[in-house]
């Protein structure tokens, strides 16, 4: 079998340094990273805040260059139009036009890959459904609370029938309910053979959903390995090879 | 295409719904009509037009020019700062086709207000029936003061009396300085003799009796100006001038009889007691009609609509590559100064008597001058408001290079850029 | 009173480290400096020259750096939630308004110092050096060093912020601003030697130039409080256009040229009008600031 052609995602020794206007480095986000996102798999990078997980992601969507190495998506350059077909993004934050509304947001993004309008029409219908936003297809998202606008970017990231799903904090300002809407989802989306590539802060959301995990701390690869097989929690795992939790000095705050 | 016209749409739909749009419409119409009330005139419904259409339609092209320069360099800028950009460079969009749907949309927003602005033109002075036909301006057929001046440079530079600061001079800087002299140089024509200058043939072939001017400029300082008398002939046309004392003066030729001159060529029998100077490329010129007021209105448009496009894939380019505030201040300050450095390389044309410091001025303003031709030399308002035509070769030509070609360059440019920036 | 030094210092430094301020303090002493050499040659009335390109630089680059530095610190404050932050401390919605607008008028004074400091440097150039000779090349040796120092107040703050960057980490922007003002205020000073106190009488007519801008920045901080900033923008557009024809008032100054000054009586004048106008709009943004949603 051919492995290449397997990995949807393949970063080879990458390391990316960002550096102030006299190129001194500043910030060595990533060091030596290597990995391999398989065709079909929910992969999901982990680690503490600032540990390079999404300067990763970043450079995997071709939004920052590696300083040293080599990344591809589906064997190609990120920056490529032919990878960047395949490919749906959910940001952390949602960074929505204020002004569109959520029907316009998906059609635009929809014509941005390409769809005719007749077909980005259906498609906007067919994921407002799913996210349960039909009735409020025409307010404008700027009037949306935070998880609604979620799940219009979730709704924009899917509309291209992407291979793969890069997801950067897909729970991040959902309520408990919307949190396990969204899990089904990548769940069910992976079972029609999507690749998922997500990050995620919450260990247990992502012990629920991903096949195969990467605990990144201080930019380098700590861990990795099939969720199945940890033979442990994914937190005392996690805790295990990034640190212990230090306790607030809280002593003089509770005089 | 489909992604090219979804962010155009989405460029339009950002400046409709921010209402930045309608304002500016407003804005415009308010000013095509309130301005040109406030401007003292002299007078004449003449006068009148003249303020409508330089003040009224001026100020609304300075208006719009600024407001979708600020746009522009918003554009990119405010995209990247608030994260929206990734969401779209992450798509299977060209980079290139980023820029240049904004390009178009912006261009394409200017364009319809500077539209509403030339429709209301012809009302804002009064009556639209006060618009006469606009005329063809032809100047004799001479070769180019750069062809002259490399013609010259020989034998310039084996004359005895060429100083010795211009034969250490680089060629250049001569070529320039002799090419100055080729646009300001003078025909004497003295007492009874003749001056002929030859024109387009084919231009002036079949027009008729009363319907083709000469236009003479003299010199407009008081005291240099002169009385003079003579007889202008074209062909079978011809006109009398006498005892001038206006600067500028233009003569209908009309069939008087006598005897025919050659076909192309405009002649000018010196009959005064003084002897004339004419400078052939800036003061001899015919005037043919051309087509209607509205036409000529329409070739303006098109050519302001050109220059706001290349002003606005400036500005984009800008957005590119810095944060909005330094894009604009810099995309404002060049503009300015690329509409001072014409008038400063004129003022200053011979650089051998000039200090070091006066130089470096002067090369910085060349270049600049040269840099921003394409938007300097474009002035259709002064022709129109002058009934003279904006020709329509200069039209393609502004569409070609203004609306075409620098734009697509400079969106090349902004999408090399767009994925090199590099933040954290 | 505390919490209100603390924004009104933020704000200033905020204001003081954006590149477009440095840019516009760098336009402003270039218009100073070359506009009256460039036309040297031409009128041979560099004094004129010089007071002119001063009062503009003042008028307009002041103008641009008050209502750009104005807006864009209360609209990131209200856009990044700053604000609310600061809200959420016991600092008042008034006061919160009132010492972002006295951080703005602080900025904006440091701007003026450079400003006015280079234009008194310019100005005696001039003046002592249209006294004493009548011929170009003599003019010019009085002239180039204060031209050599207006050159200097723009290009050794930014190699010195640039070296103090590079092996000591400190920020550019803001520390080319302070060294330009530096470097300024003693050309300035230094100038009043030269000049023996001649080119003070720059200092009235730059008042009438300076309080406008004054009001502006007052006008465009209510301003963005309530409307977004192309609005505010906008809006203080209009509140200029209405002040042009008292600002044009400062070529009263054309005292100047002929040896004498403006007067004082207008100049309280001027202040006099441009006081209760800061107040007014001080009035405005603290309405809007209070009933801001």
């Amino acid at each position: 079998m051919n492995m290449e052609a397997e990995n949807v995602v393949s970063l080879a020794n990458v390391s990316k340094t960002f550096r102030d206007f006299w190129l001194r480095p500043t910030v060595a986000a990533v060091d030596s990273l290597s990995l391999a996102v398989r065709r079909g798999e929910v992969f999901g990078l982990l680690g503490p805040n600032g540990s390079g997980k999404s300067t990763t992601i970043k450079m995997i969507l071709g939004l920052l260059s590696p300083s040293v190495g080599e990344v591809r998506l589906f064997g190609l350059s990120p920056r490529s139009v032919a990878a960047r077909r395949r490919l749906g993004y959910l940001p952390e934050l949602s960074f929505l036009h204020p002004f569109l509304t959520a029907a316009e947001t998906i059609g635009y993004y929809a014509g941005l890959c390409g769809l005719t309008r007749r077909e980005a029409s259906r498609r906007t219908r067919e994921l407002l459904a799913m996210v349960g936003l039909e009735s409020v297809a025409k307010r404008p998202v700027g009037e949306f609370s935070k998880g609604m606008a979620r799940r219009v970017a979730l709704a924009s990231a899917l509309v291209g029938r992407p291979e793969l799903l890069v997801l950067d904090e897909p729970t991040s300002g959902l309520d408990p309910i919307s949190t396990k809407e969204v899990k089904t989802l990548v769940k069910a989306l992976a079972q029609g053979g999507m690749t998922v590539l997500t990050t995620s802060h919450l260990l247990a959301d992502a012990e629920d959903i991903c096949d195969r995990v990467m605990i990144l701390n201080h930019g380098k690869a700590v861990a990795e390995g099939e969720v199945s097989s940890l033979g442990t929690s994914l937190e005392e795992f996690f805790l295990a090879k990034v640190g212990s939790v230090q306790d607030f000095a809280l002593a003089p705050f509770l005089r | 295409m489909r992604a090219f016209l979804g962010i155009f749409q989405l460029e339009l739909k950002a400046l409709s719904r921010s209402r930045s749009l309608l304002m500016l419409a407003a804005a415009s119409a308010a000013w095509m009509f309130v301005v040109p009330r406030l401007v003292v005139g002299d007078g004449t419904a003449e006068g009148m037009r003249e303020v409508c259409l330089g003040y009224g339609l001026g100020g609304v092209l300075a208006l719009v020019t600024v407001s979708m320069l600020a746009a522009a360099t918003g554009s990119l800028a405010r995209e990247r700062a608030e994260k929206r950009l990734q969401l779209t460079m992450v798509r299977p969009v060209r980079y290139f086709a980023i820029v240049a749907a904004k390009i178009a949309a912006l261009s394409s927003a200017g364009a319809a207000v500077l539209a509403l602005a030339c429709a209301l033109a012809p009302f804002c002075a009064g009556s639209a029936s006060n618009h006469r036909r606009c005329v063809h301006v032809l100047r004799p057929l001479m070769p180019s003061p750069r062809e002259e001046a490399k013609a010259m440079y020989a034998e310039y530079m084996k004359l005895p009396d060429t100083p010795d600061a211009v034969k250490k001079a680089r060629p250049s800087t001569v070529l320039r300085l002799l090419a100055t002299r080729a646009w300001d140089r003078y025909d004497t024509v003295r007492t009874n003799a003749v001056a002929a200058w030859r024109f387009p043939a084919a231009a002036v072939r079949g027009v008729r009796s009363g319907e083709v001017s000469t236009r003479l400029k003299f010199s407009n300082t008081y005291n240099a100006r002169q009385d003079v008398a003579g007889e202008l002939r074209l062909g079978e046309l011809s006109a009398a001038v006498s005892n001038l004392t206006q600067a500028v003066l233009v003569f209908p030729l009309a069939d008087r009889g006598g005897e025919a001159g050659e076909e192309g060529v405009l002649s000018f029998r010196n009959l005064g007691k003084d002897a004339l100077m004419l400078r052939p490329r800036r003061d001899v010129e015919l005037l043919i009609p051309a087509d209607s007021f509205f036409w000529n209105l329409l070739r303006s448009w098109i050519e302001m609509a050109a220059t706001l496009t290349l002003v606005v894939a400036f500005g984009l380019f800008l957005s590119a590559s810095l944060g909005r505030p330094v894009a604009l201040f810099t995309a404002i300050v060049f503009l300015l100064v690329s509409e001072m450095s014409p008038s400063v390389v004129e003022q200053y044309p011979d650089e051998f008597g000039a200090t070091l410091s006066d130089r470096i001025g002067l090369m910085v303003a060349r270049t600049v001058a040269e840099v921003s031709h394409p938007i300097s030399s474009m002035n259709p308002l002064e022709r129109l408001s002058r009934d003279e035509c904006v020709e329509p070769r200069e039209v393609a030509h502004a569409v070609a290079v203004n609306a075409f070609a620098l734009p697509v360059f400079l969106a090349l440019l902004a999408a090399f850029i767009l994925p090199r920036k590099q933040e954290n | 009173m505390r919490p209100y030094v603390s924004i009104t210092q933020a704000t200033a430094l905020e204001v003081l480290s954006s590149p477009l301020s440095l840019l516009v303090l760098l336009a402003a002493l270039a218009m100073e400096v070359f506009a009256p050499v460039f036309h040297y040659h031409q009128f041979g009335d560099a004094t004129r020259m010089a007071r002119d390109a001063a009062i503009s630089a003042l008028f307009t680059c002041g103008a641009v750096f008050a209502v750009f530095g104005a807006i864009r610190s209360v609209r990131r404050e209200i856009e990044t939630g700053t604000m609310e932050m600061a809200l959420a401390h016991p600092v008042s919605r008034s006061g919160f308004f009132l010492a972002k607008a006295a951080g703005v008028a602080v900025s904006f004074t440091v701007f003026a110092v450079a400003v006015i400091g280079i234009a008194l440097t310019m100005f005696a150039g001039a003046a002592v050096g249209g006294a004493i000779a009548e011929e170009t090349a003599q003019l010019a040796r009085v002239y180039g060093p204060c031209v050599a120092a207006g050159v200097a107040a723009m290009v050794l703050p930014l190699v010195l912020a640039a070296a103090l960057n590079r092996f000591f980490r400190f920020r550019f922007t803001l520390t080319a601003f302070l060294l330009a003002t530096a470097i300024a205020a003693v050309a300035g000073v230094s100038s009043m030697f030269l000049a023996g106190g001649d080119a003070m009488r720059l200092v009235p007519a730059a008042v009438l130039a300076i309080a406008p801008a004054y009001v502006l920045a007052a006008a465009a901080t209510a301003f963005a409080v309530r409307f977004r900033a192309n609005a505010a923008a906008a809006l203080s557009g209009v509140a200029l256009v209405l002040m042009l024809p008292a600002a044009d008032n400062y070529y009263r100054a054309e005292a100047l040229a002929r040896g004498g000054t403006v007067p004082p009586a207008y100049v309280a004048l001027a202040l006099a009008a441009a006081v209760p106008a800061v107040v007014g709009f001080l009035l405005i943004g603290i309405h809007f600031s209070r009933n801001r949603e």
